[in-house]
């Protein structure tokens, strides 16, 4: 049996990583599809999901952290 | 009967229900009206498809037993129910458990309403596979017609519908276009049978059920959705298909830093020798000439100031320059987006060789500083996970030691100083990776690790604004730091420069070596004699760095400041280091440098950094990390200093 989108995604993910565009380009899947399934992978707890940001997480300003993962706004208000 | 929930201000009273078909007895149509519900993902346009429909003619309240609230109205002589939003019939909360509950009961609701999407199709039509396992009327409400265009999205409703195995209505709620279309096809579907059901395994596991409902998902999309128009690849995409490529995104992204390094280290010399002319005549002699003018020469307290604060503080800030040069071309890379590429980078490492993909970022944060970086561990879910990372956070590079790679990659290596400085880096990623592999490979073999989903910023052109601003912030806490733990240390090493341990010399007035300071550093020296810098005053720079690593440069500054050579020429700091490492190596003071190096990156953090640590993994493993680090710099420092030798 081919294997279905979710599992395609899921199996990238766990092999090569990258950006979900990438991983749309090495599966010829189409990207809102990648995108959809990524998104239930996420809900499974199959995937972790990370939406990078600048700035502190915690809202600290000591201007040390260059990256955070999370979907707390910019402290730089960008 | 249970106690009617509490209602929303300006709404009439509902009695208590426990079906969807109670709720028209209040609230609703009315007794025996048919129930319609309302679903959805959250924020996909429901509530105000809701109040379009029903006007102010609503209740809302918690359904019974629970305290979801749900919003029930009276639409055409039919009783409407806005159920919470949920993703999937998978719940994952209380709201998407009772929705779940309401349209898989017995008592369902007579026709089912989904909105859809149309900018994210796929998405959005999960939950429409779901239902349509069930035998319910479905009627699809597309939503998001007007944002699907502006992507170049084209839908086909009557394709969709075909595909989709029922009516698919195209609206608009905020423009309360599309209704009169969504009454008609809920009149057809109430007077209808429910539909067959789609053909499913429910008896396979979920990943297998997610694949099934999604190809069912892709078929109808390509059916009836035209992306042709819509941009799939940006010119993002385009530049990450190199900055993100296997081979040549780390190559690109070593090759970027690099450049930092080597534009920081050269344009930043001239201005350096320019503060440090400042500090070490104007401002020494001005404060030389102060204390004669206040008869406190030859004082403590000129000792204090002069060979103290004034030599170790300022020698520390002749380095603002460079900082605020890194900051800036640091600040550009991380506004123009490129820098988080540098994380998909990483990620594909930590995942090569066997660690956590979300390791990267707790990692990436401690190139910056270690103290953030361990408390950035909490990220990860698992406890080993956490402990493994918290250990490696410490052989991360942080910009305190930076100052003092460029002022030896300055004296030793002058136009090689940048290339030097981004050795130490890749030195720096190697021993993470190296002491990462070692400590997977024994103490947690069975250590697993999740896939990761990172979602990249789009790239763009880097604001004046926002690059001032951040390197400012940055220069700040390091100005900061400077004035703060900086003149702590600067005056702690100067009471131990003062007090006597041996010889005839009173407090402040004895000969730095012979005072406690020289003495203990004397005493754990020759440890270092197989790396090459077996020098008291090298030694006692690394006792002090680990306090702060900015505090290695000032110490070495106020030691030397005391230890005047004899004859008139006082020398600069970085000659009295080079004659020194000569001296001590035997003849090789260019790997003497790079081993003291190379031991100042493994060693133990600073101070703030173990109780962090000790903070988020224990005294113990602090302890074993500790012992860890020393064990790793010797050995290191040793080898390169041994083989080095052999060139140099």
């Amino acid at each position: 049996m081919v294997a279905g989108p979710v599992s395609v995604v899921l199996d990238a993910l766990e092999t090569d990583g990258g950006s979900l565009t990438e991983v749309a380009q090495r599966t010829g899947l189409r990207l809102d599809v990648v995108r959809a399934a990524a998104a239930h992978l996420v809900r499974l707890g199959r995937v972790q999901r990370c939406e990078l940001q600048f700035g502190c997480a915690s809202g600290a300003r000591c201007g040390d952290c260059t990256l955070a993962c999370g979907a707390r706004p910019d402290t730089l208000g960008r | 009967m249970t106690t009617p929930a509490p209602l929303a201000t300006g709404t009439r009273k509902a009695a208590p229900l426990t079906t969807c078909h109670c709720a028209s007895a209040t609230g609703g149509a009315g007794e025996g009206a048919p129930v319609v519900a309302l679903i959805g993902a959250p924020n996909s346009g429901k509530s105000t498809l809701f109040n379009a429909l029903t006007g102010s003619r609503i209740t809302v309240g918690n359904w019974p037993g629970t305290t979801v609230e749900v919003s029930r109205g009276a639409w055409q002589q039919r009783t409407l129910l806005d159920l919470p939003g949920a993703y999937s019939l998978d719940a994952l909360s209380p709201d998407e458990e009772l929705t779940r509950d309401l349209l898989l009961a017995d008592d369902r609701p007579d026709v089912v309403i989904v909105l859809v999407d149309a900018a994210n199709l796929a998405r959005s039509l999960y939950l429409v596979s779901q239902v349509r396992e069930h035998r319910q009327r479905v009627v699809v409400a597309l939503t998001m017609l007007d944002v699907a265009t502006r992507r170049g999205i084209e839908v086909d409703t009557v394709a969709l519908s075909d595909a989709l195995g029922c009516p698919v209505v195209a609206l608009d709620p905020r423009r309360r276009s599309g209704l009169r279309g969504l009454e008609v096809a809920v009149a057809h579907a109430l007077r209808d049978d429910p539909p067959k059901r789609r053909v499913h395994d429910c008896c396979a596991d979920e990943l297998v059920k997610a694949d099934e409902r999604f190809v069912w998902v892709a078929v109808a999309v390509e059916a009836a959705a035209d992306h042709s128009g819509a941009e799939q690849l940006t010119w993002s995409d385009r530049i990450d298909r190199v900055a993100t490529a296997r081979v040549l995104g780390p190559l690109l992204f070593l090759g970027v830093m690099w450049l930092v390094f080597q534009v920081t280290t050269t344009v930043a010399a001239p201005l350096q020798d320019f503060f440090d002319s400042l500090f070490s005549g104007p401002v020494t002699d001005g404060a030389l000439a102060g204390f004669a003018a206040l008869g406190l020469s030859g004082t403590w307290i000129e000792g204090l100031v002069v060979d103290g604060l004034i030599a170790g503080v300022g020698m520390v800030l002749t380095f603002v320059p460079l900082m605020a040069l890194m900051f800036v071309l640091l600040a550009l890379l991380e506004d123009s987006g490129y820098l988080a590429r540098a994380a998909v980078v990483t990620d594909r490492l930590m995942r090569a060789i066997g660690l956590p993909g979300k390791a990267f970022l707790p990692l990436v944060v401690g190139f910056g500083c270690n103290v953030p970086a361990i408390s950035a561990t909490r990220i990860l879910g698992d406890g080993r996970q956490r402990l493994l990372t918290a250990l490696l956070v410490p052989f991360t590079s942080c910009t305190a030691r930076l100052t003092v790679y460029v002022m030896l990659g300055t004296v030793f290596f002058r136009e090689w100083a940048g290339t030097v400085v981004f050795a130490m880096y890749l030195v720096s990623i190697l021993l993470v990776v190296g002491t990462g592999l070692l400590l997977r490979g024994t103490l947690w073999r069975t250590m697993g690790s999740e896939p990761l989903v990172i979602d990249l910023p789009v790239y763009q052109v880097p604001t004046l604004r926002l690059t001032a601003a951040v390197t400012w912030t940055r220069l700040q806490g390091f100005l900061k730091t400077a004035s703060g733990i900086i003149v702590v240390t600067v005056c702690a090493v100067w009471l131990l420069q003062s007090i006597p341990a041996r010889g005839a010399g009173g407090f402040g007035d004895v000969p730095v070596e012979d005072s406690v300071y020289g003495v203990a550093a004397q005493a754990i020296t020759p440890v270092f004699a197989p790396a090459g810098f077996a020098q008291w005053q090298t030694t006692s720079a690394l006792v002090v760095g680990f306090v702060a690593k900015e505090a290695v440069i000032s110490s070495w500054a106020q030691t030397y400041a005391l230890d005047e050579p004899e004859g008139d020429d006082p020398g600069s700091l970085g000659e009295r280091i080079a004659a020194e490492f000569a001296q001590s190596s035997g003849g090789h003071p260019i790997p003497a440098a790079l081993a003291f190096m190379v031991f100042l990156l493994a060693y133990t953090p600073c101070v703030a950094t173990l109780a962090a640590q000790v903070r988020e993994i224990g005294l113990r493993w602090t302890v074993f990390g500790i012992g860890l680090q020393l064990v790793v710099a010797w050995t290191l420092a040793v080898a390169v200093f041994q083989i080095g030798s052999l060139w140099w």
